[in-house]
């Protein structure tokens, strides 16, 4: 079936019919006839009824028109005021006399293709893109035998798929990219991360509730699972599902079947799950934190994102890509990546991985003379520290963790230590018998 | 417009109004359906667009009015998806009007109404507006859980600007509840939706957010330069919410960074804007940052002034629980 939008047009007369094709070709919508029997096809976004000449047929016939929602135009010769409310009395949606009215009915058509257009991508199967990866950037082994196992999966939209990596990965990316190089892509994509919702509140957001089922569901609210059906749900933080949800989900994803919180009917839901997960879910199976039946039936593929820190050079092309693509964002121009800001980025761990590394990205890029990237802003950590600074010993001591506090305080208000003071809440005085006993310590 | 032979055709106002609203531009459309014939006005459409036209103009207790009588002639004929519409509108009025019981009761109903109708664009506007009411009564895992909704009823219809917004929404709740992280992935994905809608206003509210969230999170270098870029995008794209909001964030980078003045003068731009577009959340908002900027340098008088503009604005929101914060602030200066 055709995933174009069209004009449907019921031609009572031949009037005008000559406007009909050019009004679909002006929209790029395709036109199709019509009988008054039948009702309009999907993507119609309204039926015109042409009627010059044959207006008191149109009438008649107007109300048994099967429209089923899709507003009916009637389009005819008689540029009547009592005509028009007749019109529209007998469920015409709009009434226009051509060809004086061409105009606006051109304009009616273009914002309901438009609007159409807005509202929603074809509801059909859509080609996937040419490489769902192109995201997750890197030529790193590590990344690319992740990938390569990833590509295998692709076109079997029922296997669950278990993904693993720390915080900053790209599991999320990961993830949509499974759905969007799969059968599934079209479909809703819903992601919802399980450590951000309280617990108490887990069971209504995934399965939904009705109204009433407990003190705060004022309204009836549909759940992620019915928000992606015929799509996929993906479940980052997995292992943050209290048990007897565990069990819930289990059974949901066997019978394929869903009921609301408070509701008395099963909804039949028809969802692929793609999990994920930074600790290690067999180690919470034998903890007793993690349902072993669930855990096999979501390991089915189990996939693993390497942290930046084993992904070689990645870092610099990641680094380089953030700079393109965040530099366009803020209307910058794209810095080039010198020897300071490589050397910089080499020398730094990424324990946040992806995530952090964009994110010091964006704020050298935002802090940094435009069109360069000033190591220095490249977040403390990553060029080593701020001078005075200082990491802190561990365990350290609480003298070590004040010292500390007042340097950070310090550096970020440009050795003012007024604001320094005040910001730690603190006095001036204190403050500087605070960094006289630092002074004392270091000599 | 008229005919061919001079007649003025019967409803080129209808239509004309119609295009005005949804073109955005409310007087005109007001103009356009004040010269509708009136045995047409009585029609649950030209309710509809009269109750949205006056919404947009800050008549809110006569787009109420329009909007219950659109949606009751809808609901008598049986036409689910004007109803819900109507249903929406009247629930916005009753937001503004600050009735939240009636407005989570209408939205409640739309919401329903766009679930019946799998209209997934529905869905997100009214999980949407019911997580805005959730966060004025202050709960705010009801309001993430609305919020949630709306983000996935937006993305599956791909209606970036719609999304962009609810992710700043998600942003402004996570942060408020101590969720810097979850904040600052939020502000990062209403950016991303920004940018693919293509919409520098909603870009700029994002980045405002954002700024917030970065000073927050304790970098206000950073933050200054984000809420500048804010204010900028919000003035040259004629947004005053936007400007309006940047300023505020500016004025608590600056009072983070210990300068009062400058603090002062920001929020003193916000709360003239927002007064000017009368929108009484955000010079509540002011009046609240500015009572804890006086507490700050200890101008007491000042803050208590400050706290019970705040408390008043509250209370006209029907946000009774924030009014009484900002009383329970008064007494203690």
């Amino acid at each position: 079936m055709s995933d174009r939008l069209a004009v449907a047009v019921i031609e009572l007369s031949d009037s005008f019919r000559a406007a009909w094709d050019d009004l679909a070709a002006e929209l790029d919508v395709d036109r199709v006839a019509l009988a008054p029997d039948d009702a309009p096809p999907p993507g119609a976004v309204a039926i015109i009824l042409a009627a010059g000449g044959e207006e008191d047929r149109a009438l008649d016939l107007l109300p048994s028109i099967p429209a089923g929602g899709t507003p009916v135009l009637l389009v005819g010769a008689a540029a009547s005021h009592r005509f028009g409310i007749q019109a529209l009395r007998q469920g015409a949606a709009d009434y226009f006399a051509l060809p004086g009215d061409l105009d606006i009915l051109r304009r009616t058509l273009t914002a309901r293709v438009e609007a159409a257009r807005e509202r929603g991508r074809p509801s059909g199967p859509v080609a996937p893109p040419a490489d769902p990866f192109a995201e997750l950037r890197g030529q790193s082994d590590a990344l690319q035998s992740t990938l390569d196992a990833a590509r295998r999966v692709l076109p079997h939209d029922q296997v669950t798929v278990l993904i693993h990596g720390e915080t900053g990965t790209g599991k999320e990316l990961l993830a949509r990219a499974l759905h969007e190089g799969g059968p599934r892509a079209g479909a809703p994509f819903v992601a919802v991360n399980c450590a951000a919702i309280p617990t108490e509140l887990m069971e209504s957001e995934l399965f939904g509730h009705e109204r009433g089922a407990f003190t705060d569901a004022h309204a009836a609210k549909p759940g992620l699972f019915e928000e992606a059906h015929q799509g996929s749900l993906f479940l980052d933080e997995i292992g943050h599902l209290p048990l007897p949800l565990q069990g819930k989900l289990l059974r949901a994803l066997e019978d394929r079947r869903i009921r609301r919180v408070g509701g008395t009917r099963s909804r039949e839901v028809d969802v692929r799950i793609i999990a994920a997960s930074h600790v290690d879910l067999e180690a919470a199976v034998e903890r007793g934190d993690f349902r072993q039946d669930l855990f096999y039936r979501i390991n089915v593929v189990s996939l693993t994102l390497p942290p930046l820190r084993e992904r070689g050079d990645d870092v610099q092309s990641l680094a380089g890509h953030f700079a393109a693509t965040l530099a366009e964002r803020y209307s910058l121009p794209v810095p080039q990546l010198d020897d300071a800001t490589r050397t910089a980025l080499r020398g730094y761990a990424w324990p946040g991985n992806v995530r952090e590394l964009r994110h010091a990205i964006e704020r050298a890029l935002l802090l940094s003379e435009a069109g360069t990237l000033d190591p220095q802003h490249l977040i403390p950590r990553a060029t080593g520290g701020p001078a005075g600074a200082g990491p802190i010993p561990f365990p350290a001591t609480l003298e070590e963790i004040q010292a500390a506090a007042v340097r950070a305080a310090l550096l970020q208000h440009g050795d003012n230590k007024s604001a320094a003071a005040r910001q730690l809440g603190i006095s001036r005085a204190r403050l500087q018998r605070l960094l006289d006993r630092d002074d004392e310590e270091q000599s | 417009m008229n005919a061919p032979n001079g007649t003025p055709t019967y409803s080129d106002p209808l239509r004309a109004g119609r295009r005005a609203v949804l073109g955005g531009e409310f007087l005109q459309a007001r103009s356009e359906l004040e010269r509708v014939d009136p045995e047409l006005r009585g029609s649950p459409e030209w309710q509809l667009l009269s109750a949205m036209a006056s919404w947009r103009l800050g008549e809110f207790a006569h787009s109420r009015i329009a909007a219950m009588q659109a949606r009751d002639q809808y609901r008598a004929v049986g036409d689910t998806d004007g109803e819900m519409r109507a249903e929406n509108v009247a629930a916005a009025g009753a937001f503004a009007l600050g009735d939240l019981t009636d407005a989570e009761r209408g939205f409640s109903r739309a919401l329903a109404l766009a679930d019946r109708l799998t209209d997934e664009l529905m869905i997100g506007h009214c999980a949407n507006n019911l997580g805005n009411v959730a966060y004025y009564l202050a709960r705010y895992a009801a309001a993430l859980g609305f919020y949630r909704l709306a983000t996935v009823s937006f993305d599956n219809v791909a209606s970036w600007k719609w999304l962009a917004g609810s992710w700043v929404n998600s942003t402004i709740v996570l942060r408020e509840s101590g969720e810097l992280d979850g904040a600052r992935d939020a502000a990062e994905r209403a950016l991303a939706a920004a940018q693919r809608a293509g919409d520098q206003r909603i870009m700029g509210q994002a980045l405002a957010a954002c700024a917030e969230t970065t000073a927050a999170l304790g970098d206000l270098e950073l933050a200054h330069v984000q809420a500048g870029r804010a204010l900028a995008l919000a003035t040259e794209h004629h947004d005053p919410l936007g400007e309006a909001e940047a300023l505020r964030v500016l004025c608590v980078v600056a009072r983070a960074s210990g300068e009062p003045d400058r603090a002062e003068r920001e929020a003193t731009r916000a709360l003239a804007v927002a007064e000017r577009v009368r929108h009484p959340w955000t010079v509540a908002e002011v009046q609240r940052e500015l009572g804890e900027l006086y507490r700050a340098v200890g101008r007491s008088g000042d803050a208590k002034k400050a706290y019970q503009a705040a408390a008043q604005a509250f209370d006209r929101l029907g946000a009774a629980s924030r009014a009484e914060e900002m009383r329970a602030r008064t007494n203690g200066e």
